[in-house]
């Protein structure tokens, strides 16, 4: 399947807010798009919880494949004053906003026998090692976004949103004997549940707005809320009695359609109480790689606007990519044979010029949440962290260790980012995790193979 | 079956040197030509497995929707991807739902029902008489109204449909030369200008087609330039006798979608029609009859909108939304009498027809199958065959090559496949020549599978192809003088023939910039022989990075053999992958790799030698765990579960069965669908309540 999005759809588009910090007469964004478009009411929730919760804390991980070219990511200068190599050159304008982590180890990441993509993508979140399997036997371990969306999901509509670029599909087991659930997602609900990613900036609407129609009366929606809230009942009742009839391994698979079904419920009760959010044109999929990534860090960054959700995994491609970048000058060859360099430097100065790329893809959606000021008259970067890393360190080496890592965002200024921190390799990323949720306010002791935060961040 | 890994993939035993191999393989030391283990059978019963309740995949998803609608959307292109294991999407175990899939199937339900129950709006003509509707400015003047200043009269109202409308305005002036009156009309955001030269004794009347978009609620007619001469005192006013709308045009008298819905009218015919409605198209989506509480269900839903004075409409709406969301649709439900108990059963006939529909169609079954199933004509080997025939003529069969063939041939990944411009500038950017070869390969295993004659030998080498122009030329070939393919016959001692000398796999296997021996030769080892190559270690040193000048590839493979460790592996894919070598990386035949011969020859393990491709082909096709491979291929397919070591004895009983019948794939359906595997069921411990 071949995505199209839509040309056009611009970062002023997006710099507005809500009704509700309109009045409050709060800093537009650059609002110019603002005049002409009318106010939709919003599905999404929370005004209860907000109004305790002034300044909402929120979590993106941003994930690209393939490992990164590290010669030309690591900064020479630890601390404040770190030099920007130049795949961080993307960086410029936000360095003081972003962090670079170098160092930190990912083991559980290490595949049994071949397969590190998958399985380094597998433990990207989780830090825990999944299980070398193609059937229904997967097991990893629950991510840490999904620590956070669990704490958070009573504030929002959207307990979570999982965000991708590449379909899934493909023949063939993923990656030497680990199942595409490992390839293909990153965030996990639980050690057997991967989350996976919608790609369809339409569909990303359609989640975000559905049912925001700015004709209907309150009564009118009170009516299709009730049709809607009937529709889920009956089937929850009925899936239920059918569930009765099964064996475990079916009832298992009825519990994933349950669970769907709480969600929905949920999110649709939130409906009800929610803030006002102006939705933008539903944009039509399909265009560049260029267009959809950039249409689809316009949806996150609405939504984190709209608090529609406060957690939102990303991949920028699936695990092991093969993508090709014939819009970078002067690159040949798939991203994965590329990462596969041998020391050749052709594909090292390849690897460097889809690193920047991806970088700036990353400082494009940071610039975004920092033009958006939040109910604290900081921006929506500040109250956030956005968390960049990779299924290994280096392509060739299909390294777990040193891994590539920028963390931007200070939660509030939970943590103070801008500095090159630099650990040796007995320190896990998962201490780095815990480190995070402390800073969302996600009280936590231990996560993945740690149980202790980092030290100096 | 599992294989010792210390034999080769030909069956013989490797030399104890090249044993370094085992200490990659996972788990269990051994090279499972299958999958992971299942416990074992229960002693004395024959344990035919069983199929978890499986979810309709993306592919079935849409050709459901397409059968039991007629809708021409397919909503699944964009649900996130289904997971694939033993090399298909289709595996019940594997196919799981995330919230966010269920959300996309409540709203996809929504969009569907709306658009199959849309009412056909007829095309009508509604005239708004001018004086009637008024306006702040003018006066009525009989049976027009004078707009005497600068002002617009206004239709409101909605517009039932988006569609194409002709409206038209009967109008005249009261002059004030030079200028005429200007009207202008404004539907919605579009306006239109028009000079009113008549006067009263010659009214003009004014058309203008309009494409009016959804929710349009307005149409005005303003009068822009009123003016009064001084000297002569002449008035220039617009008199507007009607504005007459008449559309939508052109749009279809019925909705065909609807017709099938409604198979009766609820109008005269009550709650017993909704209840006929209901019946009849829950019976098609849930693929099973319906028990009366089941009807007693849906229709709550009418008196919930009757509660909401609402229309009965509403509520069939509603319900049918609600058979679109419920798992009987969304999931492939087969049930056992005791979920608890691990004895084999048959399946209802109902169950068989969705197991046949599926298997050779990937969708629901049609109308022949649920009559069949309702007389219990689906449980007899007989009145199988005859299924499997008339289902396999039925061009709805395709889906068996598209989801089939498309993921054992690796036809699908052509979609995505890239080639390097530079390097293969014939490719070509417009994807016409993969589109070409896409093609061939469909249209080759389309006759195999339907072929009364054709073994599957023939899979690796045949005296005919499909070509267009564009491909014929590609492959050297005569062209046919065709720009769509044609089955063309080759000449004794072709280089084509055979899926091994298809552009399509010989490219979908190929990187980008240069042939992939590994990849073939894996390709070889995987999907025609069934065995899995073991895991490559970890840290593998690089191979040089450029192929130095005067090198073929092969030269630079060649440092696998070196390595002890490489070779124990790439001694037992590589060589078949050489053999390949003639054809480059988008299948175009060569002789010459960066300037050097080709040597396209190679030896075994147990030395057996070939010279070429064609030669090697041969020896496969010879290799009996070939048959068993595309058997077992097949079956995994048609079970929707993984063939694992407790179907061994069945398998290898098939592939007896399928080799004594001429190996062809028309009668292996037909094997696999007379099989206990297919037909029958069972429920597991620890289910139930």
């Amino acid at each position: 399947m071949i995505i199209r999005t839509p040309r056009g759809l611009k970062q002023a588009d997006l710099s507005r807010v809500g009704r509700r910090q309109l009045l409050g007469g709060l800093a537009l964004g650059g609002a110019g798009a603002l005049l002409g478009l009318p106010f939709f009411e919003s599905l999404f929730g929370g005004s209860e919880a907000q109004a305790d919760d002034p300044a909402p804390k929120r979590l993106i991980a941003f994930y690209v494949p393939c490992g990164i070219n590290m010669v030309d990511f690591t900064p020479k200068k630890q601390g404040f004053a770190y030099d920007l190599r130049p795949i961080l050159s993307p960086l410029e304008m936000i360095r003081p906003k972003v962090s670079v982590i170098t160092g930190l180890a990912n083991n559980p990441a290490f595949p049994d026998g071949a397969g590190d993509h998958a399985s380094g993508t597998g433990a990207f979140l989780t830090v825990a090692h999944p299980k070398k399997t193609e059937a229904a036997d997967i097991q990893d371990g629950i991510s840490v976004d999904q620590v956070a969306a669990n704490a958070f999901k009573s504030k929002t509509a959207i307990e979570s949103m999982q965000l991708g670029i590449d379909g899934g599909g493909g023949v063939g087991n993923c990656d030497s004997g680990y199942s595409c659930a490992y390839a293909h997602n990153i965030s996990w609900s639980s050690p057997t549940q991967p989350l996976q990613c919608l790609t369809s900036p339409s569909l990303v609407w359609d989640q975000l707005f559905s049912g925001a129609d700015p004709t209907q009366t309150s009564k009118e929606k009170a009516r299709q809320l009730l049709y809607r809230t009937s529709i889920l009942d009956y089937v929850k009742d009925d899936t239920t009695t059918l569930r009765g009839k099964l064996g475990q391994t079916d009832q298992k698979k009825l519990d994933q359609y349950l669970d769907g079904v709480a969600d929905l419920e949920a999110k649709i009760q939130k409906s009800t109480q929610g803030p006002m959010c102006v939705a933008i044109p539903k944009p039509v999929d399909g265009g560049t790689v260029e267009q959809h990534v950039d249409i689809m860090t316009d949806l996150m960054t609405l939504a984190f606007q709209c608090d529609a959700t406060r957690v939102i995994s990303f991949m920028l491609a699936n695990a092991g990519s093969n993508r090709e970048y014939p819009f970078l000058n002067g690159v040949t060859g798939g991203h994965h044979e590329n990462s596969h360099h041998g020391g050749d430097p052709v594909k090292l100065a390849n690897l460097t010029k889809i690193g920047t790329w991806e970088i700036m893809q990353f400082a494009s959606l940071c610039a975004k949440l920092d033009a958006v000021t939040d109910v604290n008259g900081k921006t929506i970067l500040d109250n956030s962290l956005v968390y960049l890393g990779s299924e290994i360190e280096d392509g060739n080496t299909h390294y777990h260790r040193n891994m590539p890592i920028l963390l931007a965002g200070s939660a509030g200024g939970a943590i103070t980012p801008g500095q090159h921190l630099v650990y040796d390799e007995s320190v896990s990323v998962a201490q780095l995790y815990i480190t995070m949720l402390n800073a969302l306010g996600v009280p936590t002791k231990s996560f993945g193979d740690a149980t202790s935060p980092l030290a100096k961040l | 079956m599992r294989i010792d890994v210390r034999r080769s993939i030909l069956g013989f035993i490797m030399p104890l040197s090249l044993a370094a191999c085992v200490g990659h393989v996972g788990d269990g030391g051994t090279v499972d030509d299958t999958n992971p283990p299942v416990p074992p059978p229960i002693p004395g019963a024959a344990d035919t497995g069983r199929v978890t309740v499986h979810r309709l995949n993306h592919a079935e998803y849409n050709n459901t929707v397409h059968d039991l609608l007629g809708t021409k959307l397919n909503p699944a292109l964009n649900f996130p991807a289904d997971d694939t294991s033993y090399g298909f999407d289709n595996i019940a175990d594997t196919l799981s739902l995330s919230p966010v899939q269920f959300e996309l199937y409540e709203l996809t339900a929504q969009t569907l029902v709306n658009e199959a129950m849309k009412a056909a709006v007829p095309s009508s003509i509604n005239r708004f008489e001018a004086e009637k509707i008024g306006s702040p400015v003018g006066v009525a003047a009989g049976n027009a109204w004078n707009l005497y200043s600068n002002g617009a009269i206004t239709v409101t109202g909605k517009t039932p449909e988006p569609g194409d409308y002709k409206i038209r305005v009967r109008a005249w002036q009261t002059p004030d030369p030079p200028d005429a009156a200007h009207m202008t009309l404004k539907v919605g955001m579009q306006s239109f200008g028009f000079d009113v030269t008549a006067d009263s004794t010659a009214p003009m009347i004014i058309e203008q087609k309009v494409t009016i978009p959804a929710g349009v609620g307005s149409v005005s007619v303003s009068f822009d330039n009123d003016a009064v001469d001084p000297v002569t005192m002449a008035d220039r006013n617009l008199f507007v006798d009607y504005i007459e709308i008449e559309g939508p045009i052109g749009a279809p008298k019925t909705n065909p979608l609807r017709d099938r819905i409604m198979t009766c009218d609820p109008a005269s015919g009550g709650d017993t029609c909704l209840r006929e409605i209901l019946e009849g198209f829950a019976t098609r989506a849930w693929r099973r009859p319906l028990a009366k509480a089941d009807v007693d269900g849906l229709m709550k839903f009418v008196t919930l909108a009757r509660a909401q004075a609402d229309t009965d409409e509403v509520g069939l709406r509603l319900a049918l939304r609600a058979v679109l969301l419920y798992p009987a649709f969304l999931y492939r439900v087969e049930l056992d009498a005791d979920p608890m108990s691990e004895v084999t059963h048959p399946l209802t006939d109902y169950e068989m027809a969705s197991r046949l529909s599926y298997f050779l169609w990937s969708s629901m079954p049609d109308q022949a199958l649920f009559d069949a199933a309702s007389a219990g004509k689906l449980h007899e080997d007989a009145d199988l065959d005859k299924q499997v025939d008339r289902l396999l003529a039925d061009p709805k069969s395709l889906a068996m090559i598209d989801n089939f063939a498309g993921q054992w041939l690796y036809t699908r990944e052509l979609d995505q496949h890239q080639a390097d411009p530079v390097l293969y500038p014939t490719y070509g950017a417009d994807h016409l020549l993969a589109d070409s070869m896409k093609a061939e390969a469909d249209l080759f295993f389309e006759e195999l599978l339907k072929s009364d004659t054709l073994g599957i030998d023939s899979l690796l080498k045949s005296d005919f192809t499909y070509l267009d122009d564009r491909l014929a030329t590609h492959y050297g070939l005569p062209a046919p003088g065709s720009t769509t393919p044609v089955r063309v016959t080759l000449k004794k001692g072709s280089q084509r023939g055979g899926v091994l000398s298809q552009g399509s796999l010989l490219t979908v296997t190929s990187n980008p910039d240069r042939t992939s021996p590994v990849k073939r030769g894996k390709w070889i080892l995987t999907n025609l022989l069934c065995s899995q190559p073991p895991d490559p270690p970890k840290d593998i040193p690089p191979l040089p990075k450029m192929v130095p000048k005067g090198q073929t590839a092969r030269d630079l493979l060649n440092a696998h053999v070196s390595n002890p460790v490489c070779a124990s592996c790439h001694n037992v894919m590589d060589p078949l992958g050489f053999g390949l070598e003639n054809f480059d990386a988008i299948g175009a035949w060569r002789t010459l790799d960066n300037g050097q011969p080709i040597d396209a020859s190679g030896s075994l393990p147990d030395k057996t030698t070939f010279k070429d491709g064609a030669q090697m082909a041969s020896i496969i096709a010879k290799d009996p765990r070939f048959p068993k491979c595309v058997a077992k291929k097949m079956s995994t397919y048609a079970l929707g579960r993984g063939v694992t070591t407790i179907d061994a004895p069945w398998l290898d009983k098939l592939t007896t069965d399928f080799t004594a019948k001429g190996s062809r794939l028309h009668e292996l359906v037909k094997l696999i669908v007379k099989s206990e595997p297919f037909r029958t069921r069972r429920g597991e411990i620890g289910g139930g309540k």
